[in-house]
């Protein structure tokens, strides 16, 4: 019943989890030297990779069940949704802020 | 390595907070936070001796961020914000603070302040700086702590700004990794505590206890 | 296109289909005060973010003594947002508590509730984010969560299981909506565009049925483990401080996961009378089904209350002194007439009203578990809160002040519910909220 398009998008984002936590833990130095302006801790944007992971790991039932058009852009419109809400927040938020 | 260890002599403080109002001119502390807090020991207001007449004595607890080996809030900073430093401070980076007050509620010895409002400087500091200019201004929204003052530490004075002041002399700093510094004669010599020892956290901050307390004198009945 | 398809709907299908078909001055009244209210909410938030957190009643945990703090005395510096962020995770975990039983367990009677409890779901989870949102500092920096997000952060944990829980909820939604949507386009010719694009070539052939409830399968049994992570990770943000008496416990994961699906049966049961009520649909969701959730609603309550007795004892018995004086603050301190009216009335009676049919062999009556079920969601938000805030206002060394939420707070987190109601009728008026293959059974 399951497909090859299901299974590659299963594994597309159990990789992209496991990457997400991998250059999370590879880049982890919470006791690096400090100076001003400062240095990051793990690699930037772990945590986004890890969170795309999780949500095309889950449309993998969206690819089951879907055209691969639509199965697209359901899972560009869960994306850029999801991105979307911080980029509202912080935008509407920094202006009003002091 | 470097081992950044504060020592307080409690015997010696007289409760005075010339320590903590020299912290917060170093650093431009707002109105409304202290950095370096003085706790007296007989309860909840300044100058509460502890006990019952005529047996009370009168002792305080300075207490300010104690850059702990084991923090609880570099580990609970969903951002990292806190991170503890080689030579052991522990350093609140206030551009990547979110402000949601974990730290506040992870720090078993409620040490962060948070900035509730746009910070206000008193006196207007537009008009006279009093601050160290290797300090920046924070914004509302964050949340800050003692530094060990790291702008002095990087500039190689070992000295930050609540040891200076001390009229007391009850304040000491350096290098416990250097044999050779004060703080680890003092270490050597004399009994120290920590606080809050049982919670693991490993502390930077070590307390000489009190060995003698004001007590008041008697009145001769003649 | 779909041959032989009727057209013509039954009176059962009709009555399911009302909300959409129908709109009565009520709705319009009904969403115009939310708009009124939503706007004030608004305001209010934006009095929040011009003027900081000093607007709430929330305080840094020790300040220096109050004379010289300038009034900012030491107090909680979290209150209301974070408890309405654990209620509503709490009302999330019935959406797949009740769709994940009905689908793995084949409970075919509870079909009618699942779509009302799916569509909480996915209202709550955005909520709680909200609550988040409003409780930091820095909202203009919420990015760095992505950018520098550490895992070893149980508030990271949180992003990530409620990131989770959510997608899940909404592909779930949608895969079971996808052929009542195909089928709204015959019965709703004027909306006919919007149902055929959203339904994505549906064909409604058996293979394909049968394709979508094989995914759906294997996605309920992925959520169950999703929704029992959401509410533990919430619960370790507290649970594992060991700095706080009265946070630090074991028990905790349990606890609040349970507590969320009693929160999340009693809201779902709430909603179906509420439903059944105003669009007669007492032959669907009948009593029979009613007095199942009632009866799944009594059985984790008796959990819960167990789990909260565990708690009080081991507190008490011979705590250490941290820990007796979070407990004292609450039964005969400055919360003691917030912590026994929560026990006596906001837990007692639900408890008696659920539990009376067992006892008293008595007909079950819809009316008054509604009711029970609306002071049990009440009562536990008031139960979040006193977790949440008593500890914080009792560290180590002695009590550091009082926290009373302000008029602004307290706008605010109940802009939260408003907005949530708004989103709930907008979906009421867009698409089945009984799954209507539930009602040709």
């Amino acid at each position: 019943m399951t497909s090859v398009k299901t299974l590659s998008v299963l594994l597309l984002g159990l990789l992209l989890m496991v990457t997400g936590v991998s250059l999370w833990v590879l880049g982890d130095s919470t006791s690096v030297v400090v100076s001003i302006p400062l240095a990051s801790t793990g690699v930037l944007w772990a945590p986004l990779i890890w969170i795309l992971g999780i949500i095309i790991t889950l449309s993998a039932a969206l690819a089951n069940t879907l055209p691969l058009k639509n199965y697209l852009t359901w899972l560009l419109l869960l994306v850029v949704g999801y991105l979307a809400i911080f980029v509202i927040v912080v935008s509407v938020t920094s202006v009003i802020l002091p | 390595m470097t081992k950044l260890t504060m020592i307080i002599d409690l015997s010696r403080c007289i409760g005075c907070w010339t320590c903590a109002v020299g912290c917060k001119a170093e650093n431009d502390e707002p109105i409304g936070i202290w950095w370096n807090r003085i706790l007296t020991n007989g309860g909840e207001e300044m100058d509460t001796p502890s006990g019952t007449y005529p047996d009370v004595s009168m002792s305080y607890m300075p207490i300010n961020c104690q850059h702990c080996d084991n923090a609880p809030c570099v580990k609970v900073c969903p951002v990292g914000a806190l991170r503890k430093r080689e030579d052991g401070i522990v350093f609140l980076d206030w551009d990547r603070c979110i402000g949601c007050r974990y730290c506040l509620i992870a720090c078993p010895y409620g040490i962060p302040s948070f900035n509730w409002k746009p910070p206000v400087q008193f006196p207007d500091t537009s008009q006279f700086k009093i601050g160290n200019p290797l300090v920046p201004v924070r914004p509302v929204g964050v949340a800050e702590k003692c530094t060990f003052c790291f702008q002095r530490v990087d500039a190689g004075n070992l000295t930050p700004a609540c040891i200076e002041v001390c009229p007391a002399g009850a304040r000491f700093f350096g290098d416990l990794d250097d044999p050779t510094s004060e703080v680890s004669q003092i270490i050597q010599t004399t009994p120290t505590i920590r606080l809050r020892e049982e919670l693991g956290t490993e502390p930077s901050v070590y307390y000489v206890p009190p060995r003698n307390t004001a007590r008041p004198q008697e009145v001769p009945s003649d | 296109m779909k041959k032989g398809y009727p057209t013509d709907m039954t009176a059962e299908e009709e009555s399911v289909l009302q909300p959409l078909l129908k709109t009565g001055k009520g709705f319009y009244a009904f969403v115009g005060v939310l708009l009124v209210l939503i706007g004030w909410f608004l305001y209010c938030w934006y009095t929040q973010l011009s003027q900081g957190l000093i607007v709430t009643g929330m305080r840094s945990i020790y300040n220096a003594p109050n004379y010289m703090a300038y009034g900012v005395a030491g107090g909680s510096p979290w209150g209301v947002y974070v408890t309405t962020f654990i209620f509503w995770i709490g009302i999330s975990h019935a959406g797949i508590a009740i769709s994940a039983s009905v689908r793995l367990m084949n409970l075919k009677k509870y079909k009618v509730v699942a779509r009302i409890a799916e569509v909480l779901t996915l209202v709550a989870l955005p909520m709680a984010g909200l609550s988040i949102v409003f409780d930091v500092g820095r909202p203009d920096r919420l990015f760095n969560l992505l950018e520098f997000g550490r895992f070893q952060a149980p508030m990271l944990w949180d992003l990530s299981a409620v990131t989770t829980y959510f997608m899940a909820t909404i592909i779930y939604l949608y895969l079971s909506l996808r052929g009542d949507i195909d089928e709204l386009a015959l019965r709703i010719p004027r909306r006919e565009w919007f149902y055929k694009r959203l339904a994505m070539h549906y064909e409604g052939t058996e293979t394909e049925k049968a394709r979508h409830t094989q995914t759906l399968w294997w996605l309920a049994i992925a959520i169950v483990p999703i929704m029992v992570t959401v509410h533990s990770v919430v619960s370790f943000v507290f649970g594992l401080m060991i700095a706080r008496a009265g946070w630090y416990s074991t028990i905790f994961a349990i606890y609040f996961v349970v507590g969320a699906i009693v929160s999340g049966v009693a809201a779902v049961y709430s909603l179906a009378w509420i439903f059944r009520s105003l669009y007669k649909w007492q032959s669907l969701i009948t009593d029979e089904v009613l007095k199942g959730i009632s009866w799944a609603l009594r059985n984790v309550l008796i959990i819960y209350i167990y789990l909260w007795i565990a708690e009080e004892l081991t507190t008490n018995y011979m705590g250490p002194s941290a820990e007796l004086r979070v407990s004292d603050f609450l039964w005969s301190g400055p919360y003691a007439p917030i912590f026994w009216p929560l026990a006596i009335i906001g837990f007692g009676i639900p408890a008696i009203i659920l539990f009376k049919p067992v006892f008293a062999r008595k007909a079950f009556n819809p009316k008054l578990t509604f009711i029970a079920s609306i002071i049990l969601n009440v009562a536990l938000w008031i139960k979040r809160f006193i977790i949440v805030v008593p500890s914080l206002l009792n560290p180590p060394l002695y009590q550091t002040g009082i926290y009373i939420p302000t008029v602004t707070e307290v706008s605010i987190i109940l802009g939260t519910f408003w907005m949530a109601a708004l989103l709930y009728v907008v979906f009421l008026k867009m698409f089945p909220i009984i799954e209507l293959d539930a009602v040709e059974a």
